[in-house]
C-alpha cells in the first residue's frame, strides 16, 4: 500500500516526467536540425514552438483539473491514488469538482421538465419528475467521462513523452538512411551524431520500465481492462516480458491469452477493411474505400502490426514472443505495388484537397512534432516528387506510413467524421446537400447520408442520389401521408408503384429527406 | 460490449438491401424495412461515436417479423425472397438486442 505522500508525488511526477519529456521531444528534433543539417523549416518550427506552449499550457491546466476530478471519484471507488486520501478529503474535493456537471445536469432537467409540464400540465408531471432525474444521470455520466479522459491523460503522459522521443529517434535513423542510399540530398543529414539521441531515450525507456515501477501496477490494470488498441499492444508486450523472465502467475496467462486473442480478431477484422476494400474499391464512392481500407491498415498498426518492405511490396507483421522470450513477427498479409499505387492516389487526393482548402493539418494534428518531422518527407513522397519520383511505390507508402499509423488515423477521424464527406463528396457543392436531408437517429447529417447512399445509392453519387430523391418529393408531395417516424418525431412518407416498380422514402414535414428507395 | 457491436455493425454495414419483390405487400414490407434500417444504423452509430441515445427509440419492430411470419407464400421465389427479408431483419434485431445490452 502506497503512503498518501506517495500516492501525491507520483501524480506530480507523473505530470512533470510527461511534460517534460514532451519537451526533450521537441528539443531534440530541434538539435538534429541545426545549421546546414535543418530538417524543419524554421517559420514551421517557430508555429511548432507557439503549438507546443500552447499544448503545454492546456496540458497543464487540464491535468490540475483532472487531479481534483479525477481524485474525488477514484477514491470513492478505492481506486489509483484516490485511495490514499481521507474520506474528508475526498469529500472536499468531490464537491468542488461535481458541483458544476450537477448545476449543468438540474439545470437541463429542470427545462426539460419545464417543458413537459407546459405542454401537458399537471399530467406531465411524471415526465417531469423523470426529465429531472434524466439531467442528473446524463451529468454523471459526464463527470465519469471527464474523469476516466483526466485519468487516462495522466496515466499516459509519460507514454506520450516516449513516444514523441522515439519518433524523433526514428526520424533521424531513417534520414541516416536515406542519406547512406543518396535518396535524399547529403548536406540535411551529414555530421548527425545520435549517440544523445539513444542515450536519452535509453534513460526514459529504463525510467518507465514496467519492471522498475511500482506505483503503476493499479493503472496497469485498469488500462488492461478499459484498452485501446494500442494499449491492449502495450500490454501484450508487458505480460510476455513477464512471460520470458518466467514471471507470469496464473491470471496474468490468462490475461495474456485473452488479449492475444483479442487482437487476433481485430487484426482479424482489420485486414478485412483494408483487403477486402482496396480489392472491391468502387469509383462512385471512393471515400467509402478509401477510409475503410486506411482505417483497417491505421487499427492494425496501433495494434502493433510492423510493416516492412519486401521486394514484393509491404509485409504486414504481427510481433509474437517464443517461448524462450525472443522477440519474433508472423507475416499476416501484404500491400502489393498496385495496392500501394491505389493508397498513395487516395493520400493524396485527400491530403491537398485539405491543403488547397486552406485547412492546416497543424490544427488537425494533436501530435505537431511528428506532423513536421516526418511530413517534410513525407508530404513528398506522397506526390512522388523531387528524388521521390524515383522510388517504387511500395517505397513510397513506406515512407508514408508512419503518418498513416498515428496521425492519419486521427485527421481522418477528425476531417472524416466530421468533414471528409464534406470535403470529399460535398466540397465541390457547398452546403446544399447536407441542407436537404436530415440526420433523424444519426449523430451527423453526414453519416446518415453516406449510410443511405451506400445501401440504396445503387453505384450513384450522394449528389445523383440526394436529386433523385429531391425530385421525386418535389412531383409526387401531394401524395404524401403523414406518419410518425421510427424516432417519434412527425415526418411524411411518400410510395408510388406497385411491385418491383414501387418507389418511395421519408422525409421530414419540413421536407428534408430521411431516406429514399427506388 | 461496444467492441462487439461495432464489429457487428461493420459487418451490417457490408450486407446489401435486401432486392425487391413481385408481390405488392412483401414490397410494402421491404418498404418499412427502409424506414427501420436507417433507424437502427443511425442508434448504432451515433452510440459507437460517443452519442448519447434515447432508450425508448431502441426496440425490435415486432410488428414487421409479425408480417413476414404470416405472409402466405405462393411460390418458391417468395419463400427465398421472405427468407432473404428475415434475414436482413434479423440482423438488424441482433444489432438492437446488443444495443440494449450496451447501454
Amino acid at each position: 500500500m502506497m503512503s498518501k505522500t506517495m500516492g501525491w508525488d507520483f501524480v506530480n511526477e507523473t505530470k512533470t516526467s510527461g511534460i517534460n519529456q514532451l519537451m526533450a521531444g521537441l528539443d531534440l528534433l530541434k538539435a538534429t536540425s541545426t545549421g546546414n543539417n535543418r530538417l524543419i523549416d524554421r517559420s514551421i518550427e517557430d508555429k511548432l514552438d507557439g503549438l507546443l506552449n500552447k499544448q503545454r499550457l492546456d496540458n497543464l491546466s487540464k491535468f490540475e483539473t483532472f487531479y481534483r476530478t479525477g481524485a474525488s471519484l477514484t477514491g470513492k471507488e478505492g481506486l489509483f491514488f484516490g485511495k490514499e486520501l481521507s474520506e474528508q478529503e475526498r469529500i472536499s474535493i468531490g464537491t468542488s469538482a461535481m458541483a458544476p456537471y450537477l448545476g449543468q445536469g438540474i439545470a437541463n432537467g429542470f427545462t426539460n421538465a419545464y417543458h413537459s409540464l407546459k405542454e401537458d400540465g399537471l399530467s406531465g408531471i411524471d415526465d417531469a419528475i423523470g426529465d429531472i432525474g434524466e439531467g442528473l444521470v446524463d451529468a454523471g455520466k459526464d463527470y465519469v467521462g471527464d474523469l476516466y479522459s483526466g485519468t487516462k491523460l495522466i496515466i499516459n503522459a509519460p507514454l506520450y513523452g516516449i513516444n514523441y522521443l522515439r519518433d524523433a529517434y526514428e526520424l533521424h535513423q531513417s534520414y541516416k538512411d536515406y542519406n547512406n542510399n543518396n535518396m535524399l540530398p547529403q548536406n540535411r543529414l551529414k555530421d548527425m551524431d545520435i549517440r544523445d539521441i539513444i542515450r536519452l531515450k535509453d534513460k526514459v525507456e529504463k525510467d518507465n520500465n514496467p519492471d522498475n515501477d511500482t506505483g503503476l501496477d493499479n493503472v496497469r490494470d485498469e488500462i488492461a481492462e478499459r484498452n485501446t488498441n494500442n494499449d491492449l499492444s502495450k500490454n501484450i508486450t508487458a505480460l510476455e516480458r513477464l512471460q520470458g523472465l518466467g514471471q507470469l502467475d496464473e491470471s496474468q496467462e490468462k490475461m495474456l491469452e485473452a488479449l492475444k486473442g483479442e487482437r487476433g480478431e481485430r487484426v482479424e477484422v482489420a485486414k478485412q477493411k483494408l483487403h477486402v476494400t482496396l480489392a472491391s474499391a468502387t469509383e462512385q464512392i471512393p471515400s467509402l474505400d478509401y477510409d475503410l481500407a486506411m482505417e483497417g491498415l491505421s487499427e492494425m498498426i496501433q495494434l502493433g502490426v510492423k510493416v516492412e518492405k519486401n521486394a514484393n511490396g509491404l509485409e504486414l507483421l504481427l510481433p509474437e514472443m517464443t517461448t524462450t522470450g525472443q522477440s519474433t513477427t508472423k507475416c499476416i498479409g501484404h500491400i502489393t505495388p498496385a495496392e500501394a499505387e491505389k493508397m498513395l492516389d487516395s493520400l493524396k487526393k485527400d491530403f491537398f484537397t485539405l491543403a488547397d482548402m486552406g485547412i492546416s493539418l497543424l490544427s488537425l494534428i494533436p501530435s505537431p512534432i511528428r506532423l513536421v518531422g516526418d511530413g517534410y518527407d513525407i508530404v513528398t513522397a506522397i506526390k512522388g516528387e523531387g528524388l521521390a519520383g524515383e522510388l517504387s511505390p511500395i517505397e513510397r507508402l513506406a515512407i508514408a506510413m508512419p503518418l498513416i499509423g498515428s496521425v492519419h488515423i486521427k485527421v481522418i477521424k477528425n476531417v472524416g467524421e466530421n468533414g471528409r464527406v464534406w470535403l470529399k463528396e460535398i466540397g465541390n457543392l457547398g452546403e446544399t446537400i447536407t441542407g436537404k436531408w436530415d440526420k433523424a437517429t444519426f449523430d451527423k447529417v453526414e453519416n446518415s447520408m453516406l449510410h443511405h447512399v451506400a445501401k440504396h445509392g445503387k453505384g450513384r453519387t450522394l449528389e445523383q442520389y440526394t436529386d433523385d430523391a429531391m425530385k421525386f418529393f418535389g412531383n409526387n408531395k401531394h401524395l404524401g401521408e403523414r406518419i410518425i417516424l421510427k424516432d417519434g418525431t412527425p415526418g411524411i412518407k411518400i410510395q408510388t408503384g406497385t411491385g418491383k416498380n414501387k418507389i418511395g422514402g421519408y422525409w421530414t414535414t419540413e421536407g428534408k429527406l430521411v431516406t429514399f428507395w427506388d | 460490449m461496444k467492441e462487439i457491436l461495432r464489429k457487428k455493425f461493420e459487418e451490417f454495414r457490408r450486407i446489401p438491401f435486401p432486392n425487391r419483390s413481385e408481390n405488392d405487400e412483401l414490397c410494402d414490407i421491404l418498404f418499412d424495412l427502409v424506414e427501420l434500417d436507417g433507424h437502427i444504423a443511425g442508434l448504432v452509430s451515433s452510440y459507437l461515436s460517443g452519442g448519447i441515445i434515447k432508450k425508448e427509440l431502441v426496440f425490435i419492430d415486432e410488428g414487421l417479423n409479425a408480417r413476414l411470419e404470416n405472409f402466405v407464400l405462393s411460390s418458391e421465389d417468395e419463400a427465398k425472397t421472405v427468407e432473404e427479408y428475415k434475414k436482413y431483419k434479423a440482423y438488424l434485431d441482433e444489432l438492437v438486442q446488443i444495443l440494449k445490452r450496451a447501454l
